[in-house]
């Protein structure tokens, strides 16, 4: 990514974050990865052994307080981590924020024992972990019901029901998700659950337009035994709402990656097309701009996700609809400028077009955060 | 050629379609409370449907996948089915099933 728009200045004010050049171990993993990103979308090639460089080399806890490796480290620094990696390969940044996610909801919670648990595991890379969250965050949004319910037992509770995508999933990778009680739906509990033996099982049944190598599956709970101290919150109280600025602020680095991603293509093609390209109406030059002052605004949100007052949510859903929205804009006109090379199937434009759709369609999609924002708009 | 799906409220809905149309996508269309959020690839049970028994003979018997997907459905019968994995034909013309509560 030699074209990788960057601010200004590597400590943007108010974020405070490393000097940009600690993200050099993950440019050169970026680098390393871009050949494979084709095999990875298309071919459902994992990225696993990436993740765990990316683990070890930092990317996965500066959000963690007791994992971080910089002393201003914060969100704000695994964005930009995943911004590099996405510019590459947005299937991996994916698997990366499905990770940031999990190693998220294990520092919001009150169980200590689960954390110390599983926390050091998902902050180095040795343990890897989805989110369960989008059928939760959606439900208590009144747009759909929940799809898992739980009976309590002795020690625990038993969980039913399907989650139909759930990321960065395999045997023994582990995922946070939110049950409603089958006795009681206003008594709703989230926790933590492992695929695989014993647990929940899981299947690949569907094929994507991309992102086929991101782990991603059904889950089936066919009863399956949640212990009390797998349990992030009993009840769930305020914890989706203190997760969720996190959550989707994390997802930028994903959306940031691809328009970073467009913004190369851009100038790629420049080189043998910019004398026709100049009559495009909109030019790499402005993707730039806009591109360094979302980011800016990103990591200025990033230092204070649990800022829950509502001007800062409402900043937090307009960072990510516009992060979506420019995504789709850039992997546009990353075509425009390609032309028949970019149509070409395989060609890394086309994979990013792809990329821009899920960046918009993944919740909260873009229709979910206008809801969201109209919603807020009211208080 | 058609099927007839009752609603939780007792309303009956008739949909029509050609030989070879999932009831899924039928129902879908008609504006019915099912969701098919995998598109019929047997990920998320979102259509489920429950056939009146009478015709529940009829209907070819459900894969390991689908039977593994039903085993997560909350509201289970006997006759439970996933509707993607039905199709209208001459056999099934006038199926009759119902959406659960």
């Amino acid at each position: 990514m030699t074209h990788l728009a960057r601010p200004g200045s590597p400590e943007t004010p108010g974020s405070m974050l490393p000097p940009d050049d600690a993200l050099d171990p993950i440019r050169r993993i970026a680098a390393e990865l871009a050949p494979r990103a084709a095999a990875i979308d298309h071919e459902g090639l994992y990225p696993g052994d990436v993740l765990a460089r990316l683990g070890e080399a930092g990317a996965f806890s500066p959000h963690l307080a007791a994992h971080r490796r910089d002393p201003h480290d914060h969100l704000g620094f695994a964005i930009r981590a995943m911004t590099e990696i996405g510019a590459s390969c947005m299937s991996t940044a994916f698997c990366m924020w499905c990770q940031d996610a999990c190693g998220w909801y294990l520092e919001n919670t009150g169980n200590a024992g689960l954390r110390e648990r599983l926390q050091p595991g998902i902050a180095a890379g040795k343990q890897f972990g989805g989110t369960g969250l989008s059928n939760p965050v959606k439900a208590l949004s009144g747009i759909e019901k929940f799809k898992l319910r739980a009976e309590r037992v002795s020690g625990g509770y038993v969980v039913s029901g399907v989650l139909p995508w759930v990321s960065n999933l395999g045997d023994g990778h582990v995922f946070g998700t939110v049950f409603e009680d089958a006795a009681d739906p206003g008594h709703r509990l989230m926790g933590m659950v492992r695929c695989g033996a014993g647990g929940a099982e899981i299947r690949q049944n569907a094929r994507f337009i991309a992102l086929e190598g991101t782990g991603t599956y059904s889950v089936l709970f066919r009863k399956v035994f949640v212990a009390d101290d797998m349990l992030l919150a009993d009840p769930l109280g305020d914890m989706v709402k203190r997760v969720k600025p996190g959550f989707i602020l994390l997802q930028t680095g994903m959306g940031l990656g691809v328009i970073a991603g467009a913004i190369a293509a851009m100038h790629t093609a420049n080189r043998t097309l910019g004398a026709t390209n100049r009559y495009l109406p909109r030019q790499v030059e402005m993707f730039e701009a806009a591109f360094d002052t979302l980011r800016q605004t990103i990591d200025r949100l990033a230092a204070t996700p649990l800022d829950g007052s509502i001007d800062y949510v409402r900043a937090v859903l307009t960072a990510r609809l516009e992060v979506s929205e420019l995504a789709l804009e850039a992997a546009q006109s990353a075509l425009l400028h390609s032309g028949a090379r970019g149509y070409i199937a395989g060609s890394a434009v086309s994979r990013l077009l792809r990329e821009s759709y899920f960046v918009a369609i993944i919740t909260p999609s873009i229709k979910h955060l206008r809801q969201e924002l109209e919603m807020l708009g009211r208080h | 050629m058609h099927a007839v799906v009752t609603d939780a409220d007792g309303v009956e809905h008739i949909l029509t379609g050609v030989e070879g149309d999932p009831v899924m996508i039928l129902a879908r269309n008609a504006g019915l409370n099912i969701r098919g959020e995998c598109e019929g690839s047997l990920a998320c049970a979102t259509c489920h449907m429950i056939v009146d028994p009478a015709w529940a003979d009829r209907l070819t018997k459900p894969t390991d996948e689908e039977e593994a997907m039903l085993d997560t459905v909350f509201d289970l019968t006997a006759t439970s089915r996933l509707t993607c994995q039905i199709r209208l034909s001459a056999e099934l013309d006038g199926l009759r099933l119902s959406l659960p509560a």
